[in-house]
Order: structure tokens, then sequence, then C-alpha cells
């Protein structure tokens, strides 16, 4: 059962438009159903399975892991800023306190503490980002400012959607957001990165990203591509009016993008969160919108957000499910 | 995703390497390594635009890549100094394996001198027209070469393999389906480039089973 | 973007006969940011107009119990450094929260930093960074001898990776032929008077170095342009809002009710573009063309203000 309170629903308008829609982080956004956006971090109802089905997948695949020994400070100061947010946002949850470089860390939902000194590997059971990454729901990535551009440089990526991050690792920004219709062409990215390089220590912006997929399949990674592109492809091909509003979900990212304050590396954090259509629809503003939205999208954008040969039957379903209401 | 080769529209905001014409450019020194006649012929022509005085290291090698050339590539570049530019010249595929390895050492964009002599979709660079300096990188590219279609032919090109994380040569068009000599697998050509990996992303063909 | 921070000076503390330390802590005795090496603490010393005056923050950076900044006296200067070196312990400053334009290079192979006379604070701050790190560095500092603030402590802190100058023949007998055999990956900073930048640039550049190694300080610079109040005028319904100094275009709309719509507050997405009728604009977005810039009939009122004393908006 999806919790609808706190959903980040993607759309503000009846029309969609490419922009690079970036807002300060941290501010509550009231919605039809409820509300979102106060916390940086999430530890939700799903925490605890989230983190569980990221470990699967690092056992299964370690290298979504990338380190970079250069960006160890920005490592270190992705686990202390991450840890603050965690414990400042969910006090009952999380603990973290610190003097004079020792630090204090206290998981209450996993059970587990640490006692440590910030900057000194020896001291944890493995490096800072893949001990804060074990810990968050959201997917870490590490970017570097050089030669006036950001490298993706180091992270930590379970969850991407139709990207490989083993595979992209060391491109710069604007190289990993080539294949983005219309986008560029628009100077989105451009944009979104000078306004990146600008960001004061400490900053922390936020920006939602959406698509939709059939099944709930969280890692939809290019690397994992085996598992779940022979269910989808049977799904487009099989599936009943029923199966669309019970299995076609919408797949949102929240994205949250920090200057972090000491190393001054940008921590992109990604935030995925699914909704079935069968559930959106129970939120009458929202379908409205969504039919709205998908009824004027261009081809090359309807097939890049995965609905291309999709797009009308969702269309044709969320209206049923208002004329039913 | 998989039907990799789209209408010019697509390719032209995608990852894969443009180029554009290009100049020497003044170096404290220069290190130029080349692969196959064609690049050492190239490279030859460029550095002899070169200001005399200036100290010029060459190493030849063979017009393919592997492990070997890869090693002593980067004992070239390790030894460079401040102030060097460095000339990668033969086939793209090549050429980008060089520039890998050049920037994981950390050396910065500015620095490389690409000069690709032969291009995926067959043939080389017009006459006249060098081909050289950096690729385009998307969004900022300059001086288009050639069409969607050009770009997309057959030609040599490195292919990822996302089960064994590691690169192979392939003769092939975008949409082609490789074998990747590691695992056996089937793959698909895709249009996605990774400049750290010098290749383009083989997805697992026989996934796409509806279309 | 610049969060204010009420501080108090701690500690006055003389390192030569013209400069001065400040220990700066929480007015509320909490935390302080942490901030990367090389940042500057802005400490605003005159309202009416806002005057904020720069200096780079020596210390590390990493979760600091106090902010320390060394100030020269400049005479003949506009006043803000003599406004610094009256001040005494216990006095409030008001301050503007680090900003960072002169971090170091994390892949950098080997660190070569150049600091002239006062110019060598954020490259103190550079040196506390690669001790606690680990970076390859060598820092060559060329002061006056009777004016070299923190050279003791840099001794002690870098031992042989300190070289020191009495002045400027000494320092380029030997950083001339450095800039020539710096192994490939050298990252070069540069802080101090106008002079040494430029000739430590021009150097750099005859030896061919990429201009992406070269990172340079100038001093007396902040990162946004001077915000001078201005009025705005909207034509529409007749009403006149005075835009201070401290605050945006759209704060001030905003404060006097007027709905504009806008989202990242930052110039960089283009949802508060309004319209001018007349007044020139001084465009500080990322948003507009050139041609639309250049046309004075939008402005992105997050970011951009007046380019003169008044404004009219198709409000």
């Amino acid at each position: 059962m999806t919790e609808l309170s706190d959903f980040p629903f993607p759309l503000t308008k009846d029309a969609y438009a490419y922009t690079a829609n970036l807002e300060p982080g941290g501010v509550r956004r009231e919605t039809a159903a409820g509300a979102w956006g106060e916390t940086i971090t999430r530890a939700g109802p799903d925490y605890e399975q989230l983190i569980e089905e990221r470990a699967r997948i690092l056992k299964q695949d370690p290298g979504r892991l990338i380190r970079d020994p250069a960006l160890a400070p920005a490592g270190w100061d992705t686990l202390r800023y991450l840890m603050r947010r965690l414990a400042a946002d969910y006090p009952a949850d999380f603990e973290y306190a610190e003097a004079a470089g020792r630090a204090r860390w206290v998981n209450h939902r996993l059970g587990t503490s640490a006692d440590f000194t910030l900057g000194d590997p020896a001291t944890l059971p493995c490096g800072p980002l893949e001990f804060i990454g074990r810990q968050v729901v959201e997917d870490l990535v590490l970017l570097d400012e050089r030669e006036g551009q950001l490298y993706v440089d180091a992270g930590l990526v379970t969850f991407a959607s139709g990207w490989s991050f083993p595979f992209v690792a060391g491109s710069t920004f604007q190289e990993i957001h080539g294949p983005v219709p219309r986008a560029n062409a628009a100077g989105v990215f451009t944009r979104a990165e000078a306004f990146l390089l600008r960001l004061p220590p400490g900053a922390a912006y936020r920006r939602v990203n959406w698509a939709f997929q059939p099944y709930r399949v969280l890692d939809h990674s290019m690397d994992a591509a085996g598992d779940w592109m022979p269910p989808a492809a049977r799904f487009l091909g099989e599936a009943t009016d029923d199966d669309i509003a019970r299995h076609v979900y919408l797949r949102v990212e929240l994205q949250h993008l920090i200057r972090l304050e000491t190393s001054a590396a940008v921590l992109f954090l990604i935030d995925t969160r699914f909704l079935a259509l069968a559930d959106l629809a129970r939120v009458p503003a929202w379908a409205a919108r969504l039919c709205a939205v998908l009824a004027d999208l261009p081809d090359d954008v309807a097939e890049y957000k995965g609905l291309g040969e999709l797009r009308p039957r969702v269309i044709d379903c969320l209206r049923r499910r208002r004329a039913a209401d | 995703m998989t039907n990799a080769v789209h209408g010019d529209g697509r390719l032209r905001w995608t990852s894969v390497p443009r180029w554009t014409a290009a100049e020497l450019p003044a170096a404290a020194s220069y290190l130029a390594c080349c692969f196959g006649d064609a690049g050492q012929q190239r490279a030859g022509d460029l550095l002899a635009t070169a200001d005399p005085g200036v100290p010029v290291r060459t190493a030849v090698f063979a017009a393919g890549w592997d492990a070997a050339t890869a090693a002593e590539v980067g004992r070239l570049v390790g030894d460079c100094y401040a102030g060097v530019r460095i000339i990668l010249a033969g086939p793209e595929s090549a050429v980008m394996s060089a520039a890998a390895v050049a920037r994981g050492l950390g050396a910065a964009g500015e620095e490389l001198v690409l000069v690709a002599t032969e291009l995926p979709g067959g043939g080389a660079p017009a006459k006249g027209e060098h081909d050289t300096g950096r690729d385009g990188t998307v969004g900022h590219g300059t001086g288009e070469h050639g069409t969607g279609e050009h770009v997309a032919g057959r030609a040599g090109r490195r292919v990822f393999c996302a089960a064994c994380r590691q690169s192979f040569p392939a003769e092939a068009a975008l949409g082609d389906v490789v074998t990747c000599p590691g695992c056996a697998a089937g793959l698909i050509v895709d249009y996605r480039f990774s400049r750290p990996h010098a290749a383009y992303f083989g997805w697992p063909a026989g996934l796409d089973l509806h279309r | 973007m610049s969060a204010s921070l009420p501080l108090a000076v701690a500690q006055v503390t003389p390192l030569a006969a013209d400069v001065r330390q400040l220990t700066l802590v929480a007015r509320d005795g909490g935390p302080l940011p942490s901030h990367p090496p090389g940042s500057h603490l802005g400490l605003r010393w005159r309202r009416e107009p806002d005057r904020v005056n720069s200096y780079s923050l020596t210390g590390d950076g990493d979760a600091p119990a106090a902010y320390t900044v060394s100030v020269l006296r400049v005479p003949g200067g506009s006043g803000g450094s003599a406004w610094v070196h009256q001040l005494r312990a216990g006095d409030p400053v008001d301050a503007v929260a680090p900003r960072s334009t002169f971090a170091p290079a994390a892949k950098a192979r080997r660190h070569l930093l150049v600091a002239g006379g006062i110019g060598i604070t954020p490259l103190l701050s550079h040196a506390r960074w690669h001790r606690r790190w680990g970076g390859d560095f060598t820092l060559y500092y060329a002061s006056r001898p009777e004016r070299a603030p923190h050279l003791e402590e840099l001794r002690s802190l870098c031992g042989p990776r300190l070289r020191a100058y009495p002045g400027r023949d000494a320092l380029w007998a030997d950083l001339g032929p450095a800039l020539r055999r710096q192994p490939l990956g050298t990252q070069l900073y540069v802080c101090g008077p106008a002079g040494l930048i430029e000739a430590v640039t021009a150097a750099a550049k005859s030896a061919h170095w990429a201009g992406s190694r070269l990172r340079c300080e100038a001093f007396g610079v902040s990162a946004d342009g001077p915000r001078v109040p201005f009025r705005a005028s909207l034509v529409l319904t007749g009403r006149q809002v005075a835009v201070a100094a401290g605050e945006t275009l759209l704060e001030a709309l905003e404060r006097d009710g007027v709905a504009v719509p806008s989202q990242c507050r930052g110039g960089v997405c283009g949802e508060c573009r309004t319209p001018v009728s007349a007044g020139p604009v001084d465009h500080r977005d990322l948003v507009l063309s050139a041609q639309e810039k250049a046309s004075g009939q939008w402005i992105m009122p997050c970011v951009s203000r007046a380019a003169g004393d008044e404004l009219e908006l198709s409000l």
C-alpha cells in the first residue's frame, strides 16, 4: 500500500516543459493529498526494506559502489552531512554527536551504532561513503569541480533508472545528460551546471524527475536490464486494463543537490518513490493533471519517460477511474 | 532504449564523440602517441608546425589497443611535465582509449590533442580537415562532422559489456549485435558512449522481445 | 543565497605593525558553519549604504570553534580595514556566511601555492588542509621581512614545504624555474597583490600551463556585485516599491504583497521572469539570452537589480 500523503507529486502545471526546475530544498510543499519536502533525507516506513534491498544489490554487484581516493574528504563530508540530517529530521530514530573530531552515531532503526574518528578510515568497518550509503535510502553521487565543469567521480547507486553508474563514472555532468531529448536544445543542463558551480557551501537545492514503468522495480538500471526488461516487454504485449491500473507505476525521483561544507564537492541525493496508477487515480486532482500533461507530451519525451505505446492506455485508465468516482 | 539508431536529431545531443578541426596548440613540450601508420603521418604533419626548440617525444604503436599499449601510454603520460600537450593520433577507438588513460592520470582536456584518422561509419576525415582537437562534448558541440547516419555506421568500435564491465573491440554499426569475448553474451551496440571507458554501451541482446 | 551570521569578536591579536588577527565566534555561542579551505567571510562594516568587506578564513574550516581572519590595514581605503582595526574583544560583528571561490583541486597530483604578503591568508587554510589529508604541496611565500604574518606558524606547519622569500626577486629566482619542472597534474594557486597575480598568470601562460591548472584569488573582490538600493515602479497598479541593499527585488515585491511566481530564487529556472517597461537592468541571471538582456524588456527579480536608481515594471 502506497502512502499518498507524503508523495512528492511532480506536476505543478497542466503542461510539461523542460526547465531546470531547481528550487531550494527543505521547503514544505502542499499537495492535493498532503504535503512533502520539509526534510532533505527520508526514513519512512519503507526504510528497513529499502536498506535491505540495497544490501542485496550490493552483494550481487559491488561495482555499484565507486570510490575515489582523491574524494576521501568528500566521503567524510557526506557521512557527516547525512548523519546530521537524519538525526535532526528523525530524532527518535537516529542520533549523531561529534566533539574534537570524534563522533558517535546510533541507528535505532537498524539497531546499530558506531564510535569513530572523522577522517580516519581505520575507525570504521568500511569507507565513509559506503558506511553511510548503506544506511540511507537515497542513491549518492559525488561530483568534483575541475576544468570549470562537474565530474561524476564517486558514489553508491543501486536504484538507477535508465542509466548505469559504473558506465558513466568519471564522465562530466554534460556528457551524462546528453541523451535527454529536447532539454539540451533548451540549454537546461548548461544552466543547471552553472548554477551548481555557484552554490555556496551548505546550500541544498532540489528537483523532481518522473517516468513510468511496469512493475515496482527499484533497480531499473541499465546494469540490471537482463532482470527487468523481459517482464516489462511481456507486460507491454499482454497487459489488460486492470493490469495497467495495478502494475503501471509513476516513478518519481526526488533529487537533492548539496554543496558540501568542507570539501566543496557537490553531493547528489536521489530518493526514488513509486505510485501505482490505481492509487494515483484516487486523488482526482492528480489524475486530472496527469491526463492533461500526458495528452500534450511530445512523442520523444513520452518515450523517454517510459510511456511510448502505453500512453493512450494510461490516459484511458485515469479517465475511466475518474468517471467511476 | 535499444533502438539505438535514431534520426540525426537524437544523435546530435548524445555523448558520441564529435570531431572538430583545430591547430597544434603551443606547448612547453609535446608527447605524441601514434596508433598505426596514418596516425604517425598525421601526428608528424601537426608537429611540423611546432615551434623549433620545443622538445618532442614520439611513440608509435600498432593501430589497435591492448593492455600493453595502455600500460605504455600510461607510463609516457606519467612522465610528462606541466605545459605539455599530448597528441593522440590514430583510429577513433584507439585515440579515445588513450585519452581515457591520460585523463585517468590527471591530464586535462585542454592538454590533449585528439586526431582521428578513421571515424566510425568508415572513411577518413575530408582532406584539409584535420579532425584534431578535443572531441566536442554534448551541448557544446561545434563544427559537427558528418550526419547521424555517418557516425552510426559500421566501423571499429569498442563495446562495453554490462556483465563483465570490460570493453572489447568489434566491427559494428550502432544497433548491431556483437558477442562479448569475456562471457559470450550477445550485446546490442547502443549510442551511449562513456569517455572513461572509451566504449559504447552494449545491452544484452534478445531482451527487447516486444518490438 | 548570502545567509547572515551574527558573530562577536573573541580576541584581537596583532601579527605585524599593520596586520591584526580577529578571532570570531557565534554571538549565541552556537556552532559555526564549516567551510572549504580558501573560503572568505564577509564582514558588514557599514549600513546605509550596505558595505561588506571579505576576508579569507585562515583556519582549517572543519567544524571550527571560531573563525580567524587576518586583516591588513589599508591606509586611504574606503574605511573597511580601518573599521576592522578598531574592533575589540566583545564587539558584535555582522558577517555573511563563508563563500568558497578558491578551493583546492581535489584530484591534483601536487599543489603549488604562491602567496604574496597578506595573500598568505587563504593559502594558510590550504596548507592546514593538505597537512590533514596528506596532500603533496609546496608553498612559496614572499613578503616584506617586517610584515610576514603567520611565518613562524607556517614554518612549523609546513617544514621544508615552505619556501619563504624577503621579496619578489628572490621569489622569482626559484619560482620561475620551478614552473617549468612540475609534473603533469600539478595545480597552481596564487593569492596576493594584483601585480603578483598578473606576473604568476603570465609566467604560467608562457610556460604553457593549461588555463584550468591555475586558480587565483584577487583581494577586494566579492562573489556577487554590489547591491545598491533602488526604486521599482509598478506601472499597471501605480505602486512604488523600495528595494533595500540587503534584499532582492523579488523579496521586496513579496514583502509589499506583490505576487510574483518564483521557484529556484537563484536566477536559473526562469519562473520569475517579469516584464520591464523602463530603466536599465543589471542582469545577474543565467536564463535570459544576450538579446533578451540587451532588449531591456525582461528581468529576473530573484537576482537582478536596477542598473540605475529606478526600474519600471509592467506589473
